[in-house]
């Protein structure tokens, strides 16, 4: 018997969860544009809504289409199963109300993207669900937080916008000897960069509108289930280890095992909450998912080039990106992101908030919008759009300043965007001296 | 639901259904380094259609504690033990049952047939033959608790198209479902089993006290851990019927699970 070898993560990003139809004989995955779909018969209706057969009933549940890219993703992570939802924050939504309810604590990370915070900081309060926020480069605040209602630990893998690194499988050990799943937004990083699961997470989501997509033209999310996490055993869990009386009684650990997490998620979550992937959009992500690791080798290596140079440009106060070795988190970069961490990074221009401005302002390539993970290079000014609805409080401890300026780097060639960065990077220069200059005639007067 | 037996606790699935008078019984035993999930669809199926289920987990597997059996022959005594407390204790109905099971546990139900024929309706196999000699090499990862034993069984389990997927469960894996499973094997456990499969060698008895013409043997075209040759030797012993599903390895029963199902159907229904 040969050693074991698993189909590679680039034939996987082509054909995991796909066959070509079996009755047209299309390659590509088609868009089952169909709400429902038609049952053989009346015992496969009822097998069907008692789980004891497999198919699609309706959309909102499940569609071919929307199947495939989930297990596409399911297969890229390593994870023994898929949701997708409508975004990203459906995703995260998801995965948390799964296994927290009223009563229910969440510990997280406090570097998040903005709109996660948001939903723990504000809209899931609302619903009796807390969360402790703690300094994700410090692993055992995460230990300190949890409570007998802890439910879950979340984080990042590599935060927005300064880039500190997840110690996942540090974090992920805190999480199990406490019985509670470790659940990361990989988002930024995608499975090209970083398999989450096999450093010990649990659970992993992604915004699949950012590098997985990669095209910037389908808002879309996914959920998946390692299936390596004991729900039974750790025994906080009544949601998967008993009857659940809203699906016919159904225990979900003792009749799905490994896939009991992901399959609550779509009996109960895609249901009742119905924040579901249309099949259109799942069309378009499989698209982008195709290429996935030919575009992150490319975002990689573009912004490997301008980390350097922008960490060599007098008008940058000071770049946050883990390639560098000023960066805090740059040996464990190197050591669980070997191949890059990622694309999506800041930096702080001399001069502050208005020099920030004129920078953005004189980028003619990059585009200033709130988005990350395009194919084309991007720039926003966080403190004003992404995370505004944060509190200076809250800035402060995201390690966000007024004039934080960050990029999502794409994949233009690389001679033009250095050439865009430069000549903003005078403008901001100038803007820079003559505030300077008015300070010091303010002085001198 | 959980009972103890021998002082150790067991989990049976039953499909989400408790047992009444008049169903017929179906046991579903599951492989080696599994458990009853491995059965959901069929099990929650024939729950519902007019059989008493019992998917029981084997010592030191899935639910259930205790030493791993180490012999198809103490394996199958096990299922007797659990079949007889069952019947005593927890109203399960006293009838001929008939006996599944997958790959190890098709040899689990072959031996158990042997040994109280009297008991036994018919069989129903999936994805198994005999002899079944495993490889040096799995035996020595197994052995060594090495990751090399669950990757090898992933992938000599299910056939290519399976390994990529479009699995007729939304979203699902069924390759790294099968590897989150027997990844949950407490150390020596898969070792075991791969071992009581490797050397079992009373089938020719236990066809023989049993009889021809009541077992069916359900099996993948592309099963490379039980591969074809030794599933039509199987065959040939129980006198069974063999059902070949095509784009379809070891692990019939998640790769194709609607195809199964309408071979089990035609058997049972």
């Amino acid at each position: 018997m040969s050693g074991p070898k698993f189909p590679g993560f680039d034939t996987l990003a082509l054909h995991a969860g796909q066959q070509p139809d079996r009755e047209t004989g299309a390659r590509a995955t088609p868009i089952y544009q169909s709400t429902s779909f038609v049952f053989d018969d009346s015992d496969k209706a009822s097998s069907l809504f008692d789980v004891a057969r497999a198919g699609h009933v309706y959309s909102r549940i499940s569609n071919p289409t929307v199947a495939v890219l989930e297990e596409r993703v399911a297969a890229l992570e390593g994870g023994v199963g898929a949701v997708c939802t409508a975004s990203g924050m459906a995703a995260i939504h998801l995965g948390l109300t799964t296994i927290t309810g009223a009563g229910g604590h969440i510990v997280a990370s406090r570097s998040l993207y903005g709109g996660t915070h948001n939903l723990l900081s504000y809209t899931l309060p609302r619903f009796g669900i807390e969360t402790t926020f703690v300094d994700p480069q410090d692993p055992e605040a995460f230990a300190a937080a949890i409570r007998p209602e802890t439910r879950v630990i979340f984080a990042e893998t590599v935060a927005n916008p300064r880039c500190e690194v997840l110690d996942i499988p540090r974090v992920a050990a805190i999480a199990h000897e406490a019985g509670l799943p470790l659940m990361i937004d990989a988002t930024l990083t995608t499975p090209c960069l970083m398999q989450v699961l096999r450093l010990g997470a649990d659970i992993v989501m992604h915004s699949l509108t950012k590098f997985m997509g990669g095209h910037g033209v389908a808002v879309g999310g996914v959920l998946v289930d390692g299936g390596r996490f004991d729900w039974e055993a750790s025994g906080r869990f009544p949601e998967l280890s008993e009857p659940y009386a809203g699906f016919h009684g159904m225990n979900f650990v003792e009749e799905f095992g490994p896939t009991a997490y992901i399959m609550r998620a779509r009996k109960e979550g895609l249901r009742d909450f119905g924040a579901t992937l249309s099949p259109g959009n799942a069309f378009h992500l499989l698209q982008g998912l195709e290429t996935l690791s030919m575009r992150m080798e490319r975002h990689v290596a573009n912004t490997s080039s301008i980390v350097q140079f922008l960490s060599q440009q007098e008008a940058v106060s000071v770049v946050h990106h883990p390639d560098l070795p000023t960066h805090p988190d740059h040996a464990l970069a190197q050591k669980l992101l070997p191949r890059g961490a990622g694309a999506v990074f800041s930096f702080e221009l001399v001069g502050g908030r208005a020099a920030g401005s004129a920078f953005i302002e004189g980028l003619q390539l990059f585009s200033h919008l709130a988005n990350v993970g395009d194919a084309k290079s991007l720039v926003i000014h966080p403190a004003s759009t992404t995370h505004s609805r944060m509190d200076d409080a809250d800035l402060q401890a995201a390690g966000i300043s007024p004039g934080l300026v960050r990029l999502s780097v794409g994949l233009e060639n690389i001679h033009d965007l250095l050439a865009d960065l430069t000549q903003a990077l005078r403008r901001a220069a100038r803007v820079a001296a003559s505030a300077a200059s008015a300070v010091s005639k303010g002085d001198s007067a | 639901m959980k009972i103890r037996l021998a002082g150790a606790e067991v989990f049976v699935g039953q499909g989400g259904v408790d047992w009444e008078a008049g169903r017929r019984t179906l046991v579903l035993q599951h492989g080696a380094g599994m458990d009853r999930t491995v059965w959901v669809l069929l099990a929650r199926y024939f729950a519902r259609h007019g059989f008493n289920l019992v998917c029981a987990d084997l010592p030191a597997h899935g639910g259930s504690r205790g030493d791993a059996l180490t012999t198809v022959e103490a394996q199958a005594a096990f299922l007797w033990q659990l079949l007889d407390e069952l019947q005593e204790s927890h109203a399960l109905p006293s009838t001929p049952a008939v006996l599944g099971g997958h790959s190890m546990g098709a040899l689990i139900a072959v031996e158990a047939a042997g040994q109280q024929p009297e008991r036994v309706e018919q069989l129903l196999l999936f994805g198994s033959g005999y002899p079944m000699p495993v490889a040096q090499p799995l035996l020595e990862a197994a052995a060594a608790n090495e990751q090399t034993a669950v990757d090898m069984i992933a992938i000599y389990s299910h056939c290519l198209k399976s390994q990529l997927g479009h699995n007729a469960v939304a979203g699902i894996s069924v390759q790294n479902s099968a590897m989150a499973l027997l990844e949950r094997c407490a150390p020596g456990v898969l070792h075991a089993d791969l071992a009581a499969c490797n050397a079992y060698a009373g089938l020719d008895a236990a066809a023989k006290a049993f009889g021809e013409g009541k077992a069916t043997l359900i099996v993948g075209a592309e099963d490379r851990m039980t591969p074809l040759k030794m599933s039509r030797n199987l065959a040939g012993q129980l006198g069974a019927e063999l059902v070949v599903l095509k784009d379809c390895g070891h692990m019939v029963m998640s790769e194709q699970p609607e195809d199964t199902l309408q071979a089990v159907r035609r058997v049972l229904l």
